[in-house]
């Protein structure tokens, strides 16, 4: 191999490996479409939450009509883990200053936003009226992963 | 002016703005009454239509960009055929 292909080649996998390390570090990304972020601080009341659970933040307005439609899934999701580890908690962004700093906390800007946390703190966000399945294995994911 | 009233307005002025855009308000109504309630609401309490599906920041020239229509509903309507709330649509084929 001559030098300036020995050069080439260990500037190629050195850039293989700046982009595995990055990638790994900052995210996975599932069949599902979905991923995980990590690298976010949970606020004290998320994790307060947190302790050794999964936790799923649904983020709302009021007078935000898909929040009302979003709804009765998050309470179809929540019936189905109960008694599972899984916490599900409403932060109505209009109520109270914790609120509007859980979402800016993981950047919601639109609402509805559902956040499917694993225990390391690492989130996946799903904004609007959520396709059930795929949140249910976000929260599988996040139950099983860490 | 009740809120009632407001929403009414907005919904006259949304289905004019979709006329002269060339798109149309969402064929469900009762969607469209939702977001001109909840436009009416933010006008009455903030004296802007934010819109009630968006997060409104603090700072008055961020939140600028979600005032109804917002900046993001072009892309939304190329991407999705609606905007995030789902005011506006691209007019049926």
């Amino acid at each position: 191999m001559s030098r300036e292909s020995s050069i080439r080649f260990v500037a190629v996998v050195a850039a293989l490996c700046v982009l595995c390390v990055g990638v790994s570090g900052c995210a996975s990304i599932s069949s599902g479409g979905y991923e995980f972020k990590s690298g976010i601080t949970p606020p004290a009341v998320v994790s307060n939450l947190m302790q050794n659970k999964t936790v799923v933040l649904f983020i709302t307005q009021n007078n935000c009509p898909d929040c009302e439609q979003t709804r009765p899934l998050i309470a179809n999701l929540q019936s189905q883990y109960s008694g599972e580890n899984v916490t599900f908690v409403n932060f109505n962004v209009n109520d109270n200053m914790t609120s509007q700093s859980v979402a800016k906390t993981y950047g919601v800007t639109s609402t509805p936003t559902t956040i499917v946390l694993r225990k390391d703190g690492a989130a996946a966000s799903f904004v609007g009226v959520f396709d059930p399945n795929t949140v249910k294995s976000a929260i599988d994911d996040a139950r099983t992963t860490y | 002016m009740d809120v009632d009233e407001q929403a009414k307005k907005i919904k006259d002025w949304a289905k004019r703005y979709a006329e002269k855009q060339g798109i149309q308000l969402n064929p469900d109504e009762e969607r469209v009454d939702e977001v001109a309630k909840g436009l009416a609401v933010r006008q009455e309490k903030f004296g802007k239509r934010y819109c009630p599906c968006r997060v409104m920041t603090g700072d008055a020239k961020e939140d600028r960009k979600i005032i109804c229509p917002c900046v993001y509903h072009e892309e939304e309507l190329k991407a999705h055929g609606m905007c995030h709330c789902k005011l506006f649509s691209t007019k049926e084929e």
